[in-house]
C-alpha cells in the first residue's frame, strides 16, 4: 500500500488535542522516535517516562484487580461468545471513564487489597494446620508445655525420634544413668517417627538426666506455651475458623465487586491509551513553542488525516512521497486475497524491491487446500461452520479473516471432493449399500484417486509446474520493472521457457512425436541460451563453464515439482482414513444394532480424519507456497505499519460516525 | 493359509513399521512442547501443529498397509489364494515406506524438537520453524510414492 511521509507541526498549547485526535485517528505510524540519537538544534523531547509509567502501572492494577474478580466468578461466555472478540463501546463511554478513572483505581486497589488479605488468611490457615498436625500426639498429656517441674521434682517435655514403649525408654535412659538414680517415664504417643513423653526426676538428678536425654536425641516440643495441649489445639482451631469466616466475607466482598468488572476494564484500557499517548509526547520533538511530528500515513487515509485534523485544529502539515526503502509497509487487499495476508505477515512483510506475493500466493493456496483435503462432506462442514460464526459472532479482525479463509479454503475443498467423488469418504456408498440394500455411488465427475492415482500424481505436478511458471512469472516481472530487463530474460525468461519445453516435451510423450519434437526443441534452445548467458559475469573461459554449471540448478526444479506429490498423498490420506472408518462403522452389520454402532463411529472417525488432516493439509499446503512459490522471487523483511492508535486490552472503541 | 498370504501380512506390517518412528518423533515434540507449555498455554495452537508434523509418516504407512490389504483379498476372505511370489512382493513394495518412515519420522521430530525450542523464544519465527520441519516430509512422500505405486501395479 502506497505509503506518504508526513510532516506535522503545530502549537505546544494544541498538543494535547492534537495527539487525541491523531490517536484516535490511528493513521499514522508516528518515527520521531527512531531517530533519537540525532540531535536536532534548538528542539528539546520533554521526559515523560515517569507520567506514562505511572499511568502503565494504574492500568497493571486494574488488570489485576479484573483477574481477581475473573477468578472469584469467570466471565461467562458461551460456545458462540469465545470467538467473540473485545467488547465494543462508544467513544463517549471511554471519554466518561476519564471522570471516575480516580474512583475506578481506588476501587481496584480496595480489591488488590482484599485479595492480598485472602491470601495471608491462606497462608496463616496452612501453618496452624501444620501446628495442629504438631499438636495431635500430645492431646492426651494433662501438663502445660511450659510445665518444668515442681520444687522438688524436674520435669522434661520432649519427643524421642522413633517408636518405643514406656518400658523400652525407661530402660534405654537407665543404661545412660548411674545405677540408682530415680526417673519416672511418661509415654503420651508413639510412632515410627516419634514418641511424646515427659520423664520426672528428682531435683538434684537434673542435670545428669538431661545430658542422658540429650544423648538419646531428646527433642524439645513443639511450642512452650501455659496452656494444657487440648487448650492450646482448641484455640488454633477456633482461629482457623474465624480465619475461615473472614476469607468466606472476603469472597462475598469480592463477589459484590463483580459488578465492577466492565468498569474496571474501561478504566484500565483508558490508562493503557493514556500511557501511549505521553509515551508519543516523549518521542516528539519541541521548541519552547512548537512541536513536530513525523511519520508515515497510508496514502489513501491522508485525506481522511486532512479533513479531520488539519480542519478543526491549528496545525501544518506537510506530504511527500515516502522513500519506499524507508516506509513501513501495510498490505493491501480485496476480499478475496485478504483473509491469507495473514500467511504472508507469518513469512515476511514485502521488503522495499518486493512485489505484495498475497494475490499469486492466496489463488493457489485455496486451490492446494481443496485438492490435498479433498472431500466434499468435510468441505461442507467447513463453509456452514465457517459462515455461521462469521454471520452470529463480532470476531477480532485477524480472526474474522481466518474464519474467510477457512470458509473459502471449505469451497475449494467442496468442489475438489465432487470432482473426486468423496462425501465423508465412500460414506453414500457404504451407507446405502449396508441399509439400504442398494448401493449407490457418488459419481466423481473427474478421476477417482483410488483407481486412478497415477494419473492424480501426474495431474499434481502439472499444477506444481503451473505454480513454479507463476512463481518465475513474478521474478520476471520483478527484476524487469527495476530495470534490469536482460537479467530478466536470461536469469529467469530462459528458464521458465526451458520448463514450458520440458512440459511440451512431456505432454508429447503421451501424444504424438510432432509435439515432443516441438518441446524438445524449445527446451534445449532455452538450455543453450541460458549456457550462453549464464557465465557472463565471468571471464574467459569460465564464461562457458558458468552457464554449464548453471543447467545444475534444473535439479533444485525437479525437486520443487516432486513436492507437489503431497498434493496427491495428502489427498489419498484423507480419502483412504475416511474409507477405513466407514468400513469399521458397517462391520457390524445391517439393521437397527447396526446403525446404533455405526452412527457415534461414524461420528468420531470422522471426527478424528477431519481434525487430522485439516492440520496437515493447512501446514502443507503453507509449504508449497512458502518454500516452492516465495523461494522463486519473494525476499521479504519490510517493517510492518504500526499507527498511533488506540491499542486496548478490553474493550473495542467504536467511532460514533465515521464521517 | 499359504505362504504368500503369511507375506502379504508380513508386507502390511512392514509398512506399518513407519508407525514407530512416527509414535517417537511424535512423542519427542510433545515432551519439548509440554515444557514449553508449562511456562506459556497460550502457545498451544502453534504447538500443536509442530508436535503433529512427524505423525504423517505412520499415516502413510497406514494407507500402504491398508491397500495391500484391501489389494491382496484379505478383507474379503480371499487369503488362501495368494501366491508365494506376490505375497513377496507386497512385502517387497512395503519396505520404502517402512523403513524410509519409520528412520524420516525421528529425523523430523528432531527437527520439530528445535522449531519448539525457537517458537519458546520467538513466536514470531513460527512460519520459518513450520518450513524447516516439513523440509523432512519430501522424502518420506517420495517413499510412499513409491511404496504405493509397487503396490497399486502388483
Amino acid at each position: 500500500m502506497q505509503m506518504k511521509q508526513v510532516l506535522l507541526v503545530g502549537y505546544r498549547s494544541d498538543r494535547k488535542a492534537i495527539l487525541e485526535r491523531l490517536q484516535r485517528l490511528g493513521v499514522m505510524d508516528i518515527r520521531s522516535a527512531r531517530r533519537e540519537d540525532e540531535q536536532v538544534e534548538g528542539f528539546l523531547r520533554e521526559d515523560t517516562r515517569q507520567q506514562a509509567a505511572s499511568f502503565e502501572r494504574a492500568a497493571a492494577s486494574l488488570a489485576q484487580a479484573v483477574a481477581v474478580l475473573n477468578e472469584i466468578q469467570p466471565e461467562k461466555k458461551g460456545v458462540l461468545g469465545m470467538l467473540n472478540g473485545r467488547r465494543e463501546i462508544g467513544m463517549d463511554r471511554f471519554e466518561a471513564c476519564a471522570a471516575e478513572a480516580g474512583k475506578q483505581l481506588e476501587e481496584a486497589y480496595g480489591i488488590l487489597a482484599l485479595h492480598k488479605r485472602k491470601a495471608e488468611c491462606q497462608g496463616e490457615i496452612q501453618r496452624l494446620t501444620a501446628l495442629l498436625a504438631q499438636l495431635e500426639p500430645w492431646q492426651t498429656m494433662d501438663v502445660p508445655f511450659s510445665f518444668t517441674g515442681t520444687r522438688r521434682t524436674a520435669a522434661f517435655i520432649g519427643s524421642f525420634p522413633s517408636a518405643g514403649t514406656e518400658a523400652d525408654w525407661t530402660a534405654a535412659l537407665a543404661e545412660k544413668l548411674p545405677e540408682g538414680t530415680p526417673f519416672q517415664i511418661t509415654v503420651y504417643s508413639s510412632s515410627p517417627e516419634q514418641s511424646c513423653v515427659t520423664v520426672l526426676c528428682l531435683r538434684q538428678d537434673e542435670q545428669a538426666v538431661e545430658l542422658a536425654l540429650r544423648g538419646l536425641a531428646f527433642a524439645k516440643p513443639p511450642l512452650l506455651s501455659a496452656d494444657l495441649p487440648t487448650q492450646a489445639a482448641r484455640e488454633r482451631t477456633e482461629k482457623q475458623q474465624a480465619l475461615r469466616d473472614e476469607i468466606t466475607q472476603i469472597d462475598a466482598q469480592l463477589a459484590e465487586k463483580t459488578v465492577l468488572r466492565e468498569a474496571l476494564q474501561e478504566t484500565a484500557d483508558y490508562y493503557t491509551v493514556r500511557a501511549e499517548k505521553y509515551r508519543m509526547i516523549g518521542e516528539l520533538w519541541q521548541t519552547r513553542h512548537t512541536f513536530a511530528a513525523y511519520g508515515y500515513v497510508p496514502a489513501q487515509d491522508v485525506p481522511r488525516l486532512q479533513r479531520e485534523l488539519c480542519e478543526k485544529l491549528p496545525v501544518l502539515m506537510d506530504v511527500q512521497d515516502a522513500d519506499p526503502a524507508e516506509a513501513p509497509v501495510k498490505l493491501k487487499n480485496n476480499g478475496f486475497t485478504a483473509p491469507a495476508a495473514s500467511l504472508t505477515r507469518m513469512y515476511a512483510l514485502p521488503g522495499p524491491d518486493d512485489i505484495d506475493p498475497t494475490p499469486v500466493m492466496s489463488f493457489f493456496y485455496y486451490l492446494m487446500f481443496g485438492m490435498m483435503f479433498s472431500d466434499a462432506g468435510y468441505g461442507l462442514l467447513m463453509v456452514i461452520a465457517c459462515a455461521l460464526a462469521l454471520k452470529f459472532t463480532r470476531p477480532e479482525e485477524g480472526m474474522r479473516q481466518n474464519m474467510k479463509l477457512f470458509l473459502y479454503c471449505g469451497i475449494s475443498t467442496t468442489i475438489w471432493g465432487f470432482l473426486f467423488g468423496g462425501f465423508f469418504g465412500d460414506a453414500i456408498a457404504v451407507i446405502s449399500g449396508n441399509f439400504f440394500g442398494r448401493q449407490i455411488t457418488l459419481q466423481p465427475l473427474l478421476l477417482n484417486p483410488m483407481k486412478e492415482p497415477v494419473t492424480l500424481l501426474l495431474m499434481s505436478f502439472g499444477i506444481g509446474m503451473v505454480q513454479i511458471l507463476v512463481g518465475l512469472g513474478c521474478r520476471f516481472y520483478n527484476t524487469w520493472r527495476h530495470g534490469d530487463r536482460w537479467g530478466a530474460v536470461f536469469d529467469t525468461g530462459f528458464w521458465m521457457t526451458m520448463l514450458i519445453g520440458l512440459s511440451i516435451l512431456a505432454i508429447g510423450m503421451a501424444t504424438s512425436p510432432v509435439v515432443l519434437y516441438i518441446g524438445a526443441g524449445i527446451a534445449i534452445a532455452s538450455a543453450v541460451g541460458l549456457v550462453l548467458t549464464q557465465g557472463r559475469k565471468n571471464k574467459g573461459v569460465m564464461k562457458v563453464v558458468g552457464g554449464l554449471a548453471s543447467l545444475y540448478d534444473s535439479t533444485g526444479y525437479l525437486s520443487d515439482l516432486m513436492s507437489y506429490s503431497r498434493l496427491m498423498a495428502l489427498g489419498l490420506t484423507t480419502g483412504v482414513l475416511a474409507q477405513v472408518f466407514n468400513m469399521i462403522g458397517a462391520m457390524f452389520g445391517k439393521g437397527l444394532v447396526g446403525a446404533l454402532i455405526m452412527i457415534p463411529v461414524f461420528f468420531i472417525g470422522h471426527a478424528i480424519n477431519f481434525g487430522l488432516n485439516v492440520l496437515g493439509t493447512y501446514v502443507h499446503t503453507l509449504r508449497l507456497q512458502y518454500v516452492e512459490l516465495f523461494s522463486k522471487f519473494y525476499e521479504g523483511g519490510g517493517r510492518p505499519f504500526e499507527p498511533f492508535a488506540f491499542h486496548s486490552k478490553y474493550t473495542r472503541i467504536k467511532e460514533e460516525n465515521k464521517s | 493359509m499359504t505362504i504368500g498370504a503369511a507375506f502379504t501380512l508380513a508386507g502390511a506390517g512392514l509398512a506399518m513399521f513407519a508407525g514407530i518412528g512416527s509414535a517417537k518423533g511424535v512423542g519427542m515434540a510433545c515432551e519439548a512442547g509440554t515444557g514449553v507449555l508449562t511456562e506459556d498455554p497460550s502457545k498451544f495452537g502453534k504447538l500443536l501443529v509442530l508436535e503433529l508434523l512427524p505423525g504423517t509418516q505412520g499415516l502413510y504407512g497406514f494407507i500402504v498397509a491398508f491397500l495391500i490389504m484391501i489389494q491382496s483379498g484379505v478383507m474379503n476372505g480371499g487369503l488362501g489364494t495368494i501366491s508365494t511370489e506376490t505375497g513377496l512382493q507386497y512385502l517387497a513394495a512395503s519396505v520404502a515406506i517402512g523403513i524410509v518412515g519409520l528412520f524420516s519420522a525421528i529425523a523430523q521430530g528432531r527437527a520439530a524438537v528445535a522449531s519448539i525450542a525457537m517458537i519458546a523464544k520467538k513466536p514470531g519465527e513460527f512460519g520459518k520453524g513450520l518450513v524447516s520441519t516439513t523440509l523432512v516430509e519430501i522424502y518420506a512422500l517420495l517413499s510412499f510414492l513409491i511404496s504405493l505405486l509397487c503396490v497399486i501395479n502388483i
